[in-house]
């Protein structure tokens, strides 16, 4: 009888054990894969800046602010429309819905209001296209630019 | 206009390689479109390919504050008015310097409309909700005065965490040709209509969250006919002064959108030295649009407008004439419905149907005549395939 519950018990155990495990690999994951999915805006280093505001990036990347306080024009880069990323970093950075986003853009493209975002097809050709550009602004994982920065910097 | 437009397009397309100063942009489209028991779209309720819309753009960064942009566009919308080729704007962008966080652009030449929630970009078919506007606010007999207009522009936009504060302003004419005149006066009037200007004037405001955009606007215009020597109509004028109301919300699967318009008219001469006529037209839209998902949404519309918000049901308007018009010329109700799907990156096929009770939106005349044959109810849809880049 002691055997049997000393099997039974040792079942249980090994059985939330394993779920435990199950549940910590699980969590490990998913935090991996948040610090991964981070995003972040990456700017042209002219520009000075490290972050923008919620409201700041809502007027860049709607254009309704095409300029930098010192005057300098704002060079926008984007993904696709249709890219995942892109449409997280519509409702992430600016609170807003993918297609209240595109709308606003082809409003301000056919009746001449402004500059259309530039679209490039991954984050890595969008890195290197702010990097090339003063006064750009646009937005990568945070994961991707850090190990772009680790290439650049090996320290 | 056209030459210096051309020019202009030369001069963007030759240093588009060289520059990223340089962008450019277009779209075509074309349709299937048929109005039933009116001649409204269509002659004879027949089926035609007439609702075709061409465009290209051009942005040309001078400097980082200046700019020159331009639209040359082609189109045709049926009886709505006359196909052809427009500059549909070319004006030097100056973005102002920044102040009390106020950002402030300057546009000087020929711009557009930006007054109302769809005016800027109203022949640009993927950027509208339907193929035929809602008409008591977007009314194609008069498109040509509303589209924009020759003279200067200011916008000045506040942004902070306690939302976005949009003002516009404007002041300027729209050339008009001998269609305008018909539109006002009828096919046998020989002398011409003249805008003498246009001044506009709207708020907007979003609050933070972004889903609602509120916005009112205020227009006043004066036009004024100069009769030909030998002809039956007098000099005349015109003055207009609108009112529009505007909103829209946007949530993850719905965008509704509605404004409201109260036009007010006095008419002096053209048909006699001492005709006068004076009336406030009103009316407005509730639209409704359903996102099944990124490809796939439908939507649903109701319009209505009075030409005179004493005489509602037109009888009064029919009685001035001696019956000769029809009550249903004094007022428009139109319900519709439509759906639309992104088959592809920058391709889309969009479908509408609009029933139609009442002619008022059918004729932009001082005198609301029968010449335009519309049946109390009448009926019209149409099918469009879009692309743009």
């Amino acid at each position: 009888m002691s055997r049997l519950l000393g099997l039974l018990f040792t079942k249980r155990v090994r059985h939330a054990v394993g779920i435990a495990l199950i549940t910590m690999i699980q969590l490990s994951a998913t935090s991996a894969r948040a610090a991964e999915d981070n995003l972040q805006f990456v700017f042209h280093p002219s520009v000075g800046k490290q972050a923008l505001s919620p409201t700041e990036a809502r007027s860049i990347f709607t254009a309704r602010q095409q300029h930098w306080e010192d005057g300098n024009k704002i060079h926008v880069f984007v993904l696709k429309t249709e890219s995942d990323v892109h449409r997280r970093f519509c409702r992430e950075m600016l609170q807003m819905f993918p297609y209240q986003l595109e709308r606003i853009w082809n409003q301000i493209i056919y009746s001449g209001q402004g500059d259309a975002p530039k679209v490039v097809p991954s984050q890595e050709a969008l890195i290197d296209a702010v990097k090339a550009t003063p006064g750009a602004v646009g937005y990568a994982s945070e994961e991707l630019l850090q190990q772009r920065q680790d290439k650049v910097d090996p320290q | 206009m056209k030459r210096l437009f051309f020019l202009s397009l030369f001069s963007l397309c030759a240093q588009a390689q060289e520059v990223q100063q340089v962008q450019w942009h277009g779209y075509v489209s074309q349709g299937l479109t048929q109005s039933v028991d009116s001649d409204y779209l269509t002659d004879n309720n027949d089926i035609t390919t007439d609702l075709t819309e061409i465009g290209i753009n051009g942005r040309w960064q001078i400097q980082d504050q200046l700019a020159l942009v331009g639209q040359l566009n082609y189109l045709n919308g049926g009886n709505r008015y006359e196909s052809g080729g427009r500059v549909d704007y070319l004006f030097i962008d100056w973005a102002a310097p920044h102040i009390a966080n106020w950002s402030t652009h300057v546009h000087l030449g020929r711009f557009k409309n930006r007054h109302w929630l769809y005016s800027a970009s109203r022949d640009v078919p993927h950027t509208r909700a339907t193929a035929i506007l809602p008409q008591s606010v977007y009314f194609d007999g008069s498109r040509d005065i509303a589209l924009g207009s020759d003279g200067i522009s200011i916008q000045s936009t506040r942004s902070n965490a306690s939302g976005v504060w949009e003002v516009n302003w404007s002041y300027g004419k729209s050339p008009l040709d001998d269609d305008d005149t018909e539109a006002f006066l009828g096919p046998d009037a020989q002398g011409e209509v003249k805008q003498d200007y246009v001044h506009q004037f709207s708020v907007f405001y979003q609050p933070p969250s972004y889903n609602w955009r509120l916005g009112a606007s205020w227009l006043s215009s004066d036009f004024r006919y100069d009769a030909a020597p030998q002809e039956s109509f007098f000099n005349g004028k015109s003055e207009i002064e609108r009112i529009v109301f505007s909103g829209i919300y946007f949530s993850e699967f719905w965008e509704l959108s509605a404004e409201w318009v109260i036009e007010s008219r006095r008419d002096s001469g053209a048909y006699a030295p001492t005709f006068v006529t004076d009336r406030t037209g009103e009316g407005g839209y509730v639209q409704a649009r359903y996102l099944f998902n990124r490809d796939f949404s439908a939507l649903a519309s109701y319009d209505t407008y009075t030409l005179d918000r004493d005489d509602p049901d037109g009888h009064a308007l029919s009685a001035m004439s001696g019956g000769l018009v029809p009550a249903y010329y004094g007022y428009s109700r139109t319900y519709a419905v439509g759906a639309r799907w992104n088959i592809a990156p920058n391709w889309r096929l969009q479908a509408e149907h609009h029933w139609v009770e009442g002619a008022a939106r059918a004729t932009s005349r001082i005198l609301p005549r029968t010449a335009t044959n519309v049946d109390k109810h009448w009926r019209m849809w149409a099918v469009q395939l879009m692309y743009w880049f």
